[in-house]
């Protein structure tokens, strides 16, 4: 713990990111102060735009060049947020700074990335989190169950990862989707379309394996365009599903993907079955819940914002009044992601979702992405270049 | 007609009616006491049912198996591109179980097994399975690997 009893917060990219809510988060708690947001000195006029918007909403100041910013020793804890391609090289630079590391998912679009990560973090030995499920409510009674082993011996996982945003029924269907290998990095993140099956898939692997305690050995995958014209015209998947062999004899399975506004009474599915020898149980966001109906205004789906017709940010949403949906309310508040990973700080321990578990995240995926493209199974560990 | 039947028949209206746009993806679940010699008719069962209900028969298939007793999953793909996962499991607390996701490209149905408890896997296999498919199964689970099965067009 610094000697003030806070942790300075450096922010890296600002609005329409992830940046808008984790920024937040992390200002919330008592431990956490924000002292600027920087990027790197050559990002396009538009990012730099919203770069320099989010510092002004968070009353923080903006710096331009990344490195003057992590030359700062007020400066503990880095939140990165920028676009998949560039996040590679930022994460390493503000690990070779001494910084610990908040990290936005999935955890970068190349395996050479995710492996300069994992080394720049462990040669620095700064504590690293990437945002996941894991410390959600929902999730840690799951690991409680698994870990007491009050189903026996852990048969399989099966997650399901369905978000329901944006206006589905565009895409064009009736023939598979021929998928590339490896992904091109600039098709992860665009303003119309996010390569969903690593955008929601993350958080269903990061689950399994970390439930699990166990690495996967090999891959299947199909990705899919069953909803979004947008994500087809960008080259991305808006669908998903992974079939995952783990050490000792272990299967998981998980579905992900943007299914639209209409697919689900909140805000999609969210859950993992848990198998074992003595029975099965699911594990989910939505439950247990009150729901209520009522004569009120039923929900509709809000107007397309160009900026974001996805509904990927949290601003972009509230400029075309997103409607919150109300009918399903789940007993147990969201966690916060934030303070979890400051309780890591304060205790000097790592998090369970490090760059390393991260990183093996990302390789399953990509070897996902490997197997769609070639309709064969992948074995693990992918080669290195 | 059994609760199997009346599940399959009621997505499947749902389905026909519209209401979800066309399906495009199937997530089945049997939580049930399917053993080593019910457990491929089963998912032979449940892959026929969710060909019903995409509108394709199957194309590629592949196939877990643990080594343990009613943990198996099929991934499917069909030939209109559609996917389906199916997987067979232990039975809930509240005893044997039948979850259902379909996903449509304009809505979603959804079938809470965990909410109810439902019949054994003997009531969901009738001794209609195709046997094609029961062997495509059975040669996934056996080698390990993706297997194909003859279609109009190249998977």
């Amino acid at each position: 713990m610094p000697r003030d009893e806070k942790f300075g917060v450096l922010l890296v990219t600002g609005a329409q990111t992830h940046q808008e809510n984790y920024a937040r988060a992390l200002a919330a708690d008592p431990r956490g102060r924000l002292i600027a947001l920087a990027d790197e000195p050559n990002v396009a006029p538009r990012r730099r735009e919203l770069n320099e918007r989010l510092a002004r909403e968070l009353n923080v100041p903006h710096i331009a060049r990344l490195d003057d910013a992590l030359g700062r020793d007020d400066v503990h804890v880095v939140s990165v947020c920028a676009e998949p391609d560039r996040r590679g090289p930022i994460i390493v630079a503000c690990a070779r700074a001494k910084k610990h590391l908040y990290l936005d998912k999935s955890l970068a679009p190349r395996l050479a990335d995710a492996d300069a990560i994992v080394a720049a973090v462990r040669e620095s030995r700064v504590h690293s989190h990437m945002f996941s499920f894991i410390t959600q409510p929902w999730a840690r009674r799951a690991k409680g169950v698994v870990d007491s082993g009050g189903l026996g011996d852990l048969v399989a996982l099966h997650a399901d990862i369905h978000f329901a945003k944006g206006r589905a029924g565009t895409a064009k269907l009736g023939s598979p989707r021929r998928e590339q290998f490896p992904p091109d990095p600039l098709t992860f993140q665009r303003t119309e379309a996010k390569r969903e099956m690593d955008n929601t898939g993350v958080y269903g692997v990061s689950l399994v394996r970390w439930l699990a305690g166990r690495d996967v050995r090999s891959v299947f995958c199909e990705t899919a365009n069953y909803f979004f014209a947008e994500h087809q015209q960008a080259g991305a998947e808006d669908f998903g599903l992974l079939v995952l062999s783990l050490d000792g004899g272990l299967t998981a399975t998980v579905s992900s993907g943007r299914i639209g506004w209409t697919g689900h009474p909140a805000g999609g599915t969210s859950r993992v079955i848990v198998v074992g020898t003595k029975g099965t149980r699911v594990f989910d966001a939505n439950r247990p819940r009150v729901e209520m109906y009522n004569d009120q205004p039923p929900w509709t789906p809000p107007p397309v914002n160009p900026a974001d017709p996805m509904g990927f940010w949290t601003s972009t949403q509230q400029e075309v009044h997103t409607m919150p949906k109300l009918a399903w309310q789940p007993l147990a508040a969201a966690a916060s992601d934030a303070g979890y990973f400051f309780d890591c700080l304060a205790a000097d321990r790592d998090s369970e979702m490090n760059a390393a578990a991260a990183a093996a995240t990302t390789e399953v995926l990509l070897a996902g992405y490997k197997s769609a493209a070639t309709g064969d199974l992948v074995s693990l560990p992918l080669a290195r270049a | 007609m059994n609760y199997f039947d009346q599940l399959r028949r009621s997505v499947l209206e749902t389905i026909k009616a519209g209401r979800v746009g066309q399906p495009v993806f199937v997530r089945f679940l049997v939580a049930s006491d399917a053993n080593r010699e019910t457990q491929t008719p089963l998912l032979a069962r449940l892959v026929q049912t969710a060909g019903e209900w995409l509108g394709a028969p199957p194309r590629r298939l592949y196939a877990t198996v643990s080594p343990l007793p009613a943990g198996a999953s099929v991934s499917v793909r069909f030939e209109n591109g559609a996917t389906a996962l199916v997987s067979t499991a232990t039975p809930g607390h509240a005893g044997p179980t039948i979850d259902v996701i379909v996903l449509g490209n304009h809505g979603a149905v959804y079938h809470d097994g965990f909410a109810v408890a439902a019949e054994s896997a003997a009531t969901v296999v009738d001794g209609h399975e195709d046997p094609a498919l029961r062997a495509a199964i059975e040669a996934t689970m056996r080698s390990m690997k993706p297997h194909v099965l003859p279609g109009k067009e190249a998977p």
